[in-house]
């Protein structure tokens, strides 16, 4: 009964409250000047809180103050339900259209919540995408039954939190708390938001209620939640761990002054959306950062919020070619590469003048008109600049960079490759994506493989001999399996039954999916598959394995486009042959298939990615020396046609004035 | 706006020889007893098949509501040589009998004259704007401007060389079919 209580009071009761006042008046200064937050925090029950003044002589007993809560501090000038409904927040929101395919969640072996009494994790080799979202090619937490609070646990060291981190009722989150929608991890401008802090509160203390303010510098939480169990209750059993004030940032009145700013610095984006390539590595070592070119836009002293704007709502614009149509939004159509550079064409907006800001227009001297047709601007100036092979990249949401790692590798789990040539459905146009074969072990029913999670499998004994245990160092590379092995872990998915679980255990999982999930899930019924490189392998008898194609085990892409190249790092500004020449990267580049079956990775080149036959391209490129023999001739006769038509036309202007003038 | 153009223009080109044989054919007169020559039959001939080939492979996929890549963009660049050579030798071979100042045995009727420089004047702006569309000299606008020019100046060239050759080859009274 009391944590019932406790849960309802303790989960969504940010959002309620303000939800129950929305004509709340709040103030504004209507300014570009940023407005000097030099704030009075707020509690959880939207209470100001009372600083007092630091007292020397009371050393080693801090006074007892209420913790902060960011929902409410801000949330007393700012919308914050309207803010919450951004889409850094709103991804489970069913009534949120999906939009266009973005990048993943990865679930590795590296984010799962370790049982401090169970066995050791073992390395379950799995790389697989997910999303609330639903994009193709991703699965939704619930379908694999990963609850709301593994999946916060999982990756809330780079989500800012909201939305069903805020509002979801599994019960873990009694214990941790909520992950509330975190404004300080975008807005402080001074580079004083510890990300680390806020992942180490996270993963290592499960202090997910005061990880935004321990990130943000407001005081410290050092001792950690890990150990309460899942029936905890606060004033019950165990102390709650202690949310300690750092009082020196606060002034005399108890305020406390936040750097904020609404034009974000690029370096918060970084934090979650920093990408890289790991083509510049030194010696081995990881990926040497200086030797990146930033994007043009950035080294010309643009910020990343120039282009990816919001209002209020917090629809952070995308830039992408049709979201001015998905979003029945004209004023969109003017943040996009085209809208930017040429203008927007809205003759109301002055938008057909020309781009934005001065926008260079772009000048493609000498590029057929058909290649606005075929290509997008990134397939020529996103990303790092195309060779044989597609880059293994690194990014911020797959390889946790912005935390901190002593061992991370260049080829660190899960395998990103970048650019891969894909054509956009809609558009019809070539675009540079980021591609993750997925890599999991499953159960095989009709056409459909439903995955099963890491920490499930990590229930049998027998998977975790056969798996070994998780390296010890993060960000390690992963290795593949044998053929005798991968036989030997179906056999045991085969034999794994589904487990009456603990009462509590069972409430840990999402309401939202209980009621509409079978009787037995799929993950302990059909045919044991593991998938990797683009297939699935089931077993064949004789200890062998058979190998099928299977839309679940297709790869997941994802378009980007950054970092921006300028013109003279085009595709095409060396000429047509960067394209129009046997072994273009445009066709011909390759992508590893990433198999983490010994034996079983291929390179695919990206026409064959694309399902396009070669024949006229291949034809086109080998005619291409010809070129220069059609252009002579070409000027040849143009010219002789040209000494024609002024020798005889000239003749006839000359007869028709002799004639006129001997009529006259 | 480009496929109701080029549909149009097509149309056109079938509805001129069309006219052309309902209304003043039958009361043409013969030009006399000069024959063409066999090689500028065959190269007029030439002409005609690449001037076909370009026509199929550019207006044929427009009015298909595709466009002209891959294969066909392959056949307009392959044909593109022996059109401009051919009609640049029809130039030089029939200007002067083309002539409206010409003085002894007419060869060409005057509608044919008029047909075959409107082809040399089309001709001319769809071989330049396609030539210079290939060099590093214009920018997007630019290019946008030659293509525009390039289609258009085809067009018409489509209508005036289809004209030309219906005048030539079926146009001209029974007894006096030469080509």
């Amino acid at each position: 009964m009391f944590g019932l209580l406790a849960a309802s009071i303790v989960a969504p009761n940010s959002v309620r409250a303000q939800e129950k006042a929305p004509a709340k008046k709040r103030p504004h200064s209507e300014s570009r000047t940023p407005y000097v937050h030099r704030i009075q925090l707020r509690d959880d029950q939207d209470n100001p809180i009372s600083i007092p003044k630091p007292d020397p002589a009371a050393k080693d007993k801090a006074p007892e103050i209420k913790p902060p809560s960011i929902a409410f501090t801000c949330g007393k000038c700012h919308d914050y339900p309207t803010i919450s409904s951004g889409w850094h927040s709103n991804a489970a929101d069913p009534n949120v259209p999906a939009g266009r395919s973005g990048e993943p969640w990865i679930l590795t072996d590296d984010g799962l919540r370790e049982d401090t009494k169970g066995p050791l994790p073992s390395n379950t080799r799995t790389q697989l995408p997910l999303s609330y979202r639903g994009w193709d090619g991703t699965w939704k937490p619930s379908e694999i039954g990963f609850s709301d609070w593994d999946f916060a646990y999982a990756f809330g060291r780079q989500l800012p939190g909201g939305g069903i981190l805020e509002s979801s009722k599994d019960i873990r989150f009694n214990v941790t708390g909520h992950l509330q929608n975190d404004c300080l991890v975008c807005h402080i401008a001074d580079n004083d938001y510890d990300g680390n802090a806020r992942y180490e509160q996270i993963v290592k203390k499960q202090n997910f209620k005061w990880a935004p303010v321990v990130a943000a510098g407001v005081g410290l939480a050092e001792k950690s939640r890990e150990r309460l169990k899942d029936t905890w209750v606060a004033g019950e059993g165990p102390k709650e761990p202690t949310f300690d004030y750092d009082l020196h940032r606060f002034n005399d009145e108890g305020h406390i002054l936040f750097n904020v700013t609404r034009r974000i610095p690029n370096e918060r984006c970084y934090l979650c959306h920093t990408s890289l390539a790991t083509d510049k590595s030194q010696s081995g070592g990881l990926s040497q950062i200086w030797r990146h070119d930033r994007d043009i836009h950035l080294v010309k002293g643009m910020l990343c919020v120039d282009c990816h704007r919001n209002g209020l709502d917090h629809a952070i614009t995308r830039g992408y070619e049709k979201e001015s149509e998905d979003r029945k939004d004209t004023h969109l159509a003017s943040l996009t590469c085209q809208g930017c550079h040429y203008g927007a064409g809205d003759h109301a907006t002055g938008s057909d003048l020309g781009g934005r800001n001065a926008a260079p227009r772009p000048v493609h001297k000498g590029l057929p008109t058909l290649h606005f047709d075929k290509l997008s601007c990134t397939a020529c100036h996103s990303g790092p600049y195309p060779g044989d092979q597609a880059k293994e990249m690194l990014t911020s949401m797959a390889h946790r960079l912005g935390t901190e790692s002593f061992n991370r590798t260049d080829q660190a789990a899960p395998t990103l490759q970048a650019p891969v040539f894909l054509r956009n459905p809609r558009t019809g146009k070539i675009t540079p994506n980021k591609v993750l074969y997925p890599t999991f072990w499953g159960r095989l029913n009709g056409n459909d493989i439903t995955p099963i999670t890491p920490d499930l499998l990590n229930t049998s004994a027998a998977l975790r001999k056969i798996f070994g245990p998780k390296p010890s160092l993060d960000g390690q590379p992963a290795k593949p399996l044998t053929e005798d092995e991968i036989v030997k872990a179906l056999e045991a998915v085969a034999l794994m039954k589904p487990v009456a679980p603990k009462s509590a255990q069972a409430t840990t999982k999402p309401t939202t999916t209980t009621a509409s999930a079978p009787a037995t899930p799929a993950w302990y019924t059909g045919e044991p598959v593991f998938v990797t490189g683009g297939k699935a392998y089931k077993r064949a008898g004789n200890g062998k394995l058979t190998g099928f194609t299977n839309k679940d085990a297709e790869p997941y892409s994802w378009e980007f486009a950054h970092d921006v190249r300028g013109a003279q790092q085009a595709l095409g500004a060396r000429g047509c042959t960067d394209c129009h020449s046997s072994g273009a990267p445009i066709f011909d580049s390759k992508v590893s298939t990433a198999a983490l079956f010994t034996g079983a990775s291929t390179s695919i080149p990206m026409h064959e990615l694309r399902n396009e036959a070669m024949g006229s391209f291949t034809a086109f490129a080998t005619t291409y020396p010809l070129r220069p023999i059609l252009i002579a001739t070409g000027y040849t006769c143009a010219i002789i046609l040209l000494l024609v038509l002024i020798a005889y036309g000239s003749r006839g202007v000359t007869g028709i004035a002799r004639r006129s003038a001997r009529k006259s | 706006m480009l496929r109701t153009l080029t549909t149009i223009g097509i149309l056109i080109a079938i509805a001129l020889p069309l006219i052309d044989a309902a209304l003043f054919r039958p009361g043409r007169k013969s030009l006399g007893s000069r024959r063409l020559v066999r090689i500028e039959r065959l190269v007029y001939l030439l002409f005609l098949f690449a001037v076909l080939l370009q026509a199929i492979s550019s207006f044929g996929s427009i009015v298909l509501g595709g466009r002209m890549d891959r294969w066909m963009l392959m056949l307009h660049m392959s044909s593109a040589g022996l059109f401009a050579v051919t009609l640049t030798v029809l130039a030089v071979l029939w200007a002067e009998q083309s002539s409206f100042e010409t003085t002894g045995e007419p060869v060409f009727h005057t509608g044919e004259k008029v047909a075959f420089w409107l082809t040399v004047i089309a001709g001319f702006l769809t071989i330049l704007s396609a030539m210079l569309g290939m060099m590093t000299w214009f920018g997007s606008d630019g290019q946008v401007t030659l293509l525009r020019i390039h289609r258009y100046s085809g067009l018409l060239l489509l209508i005036f060389a289809v004209f030309h050759g219906y005048r030539l080859l079926l146009g001209r009274p029974r007894e006096t079919v030469r080509a």
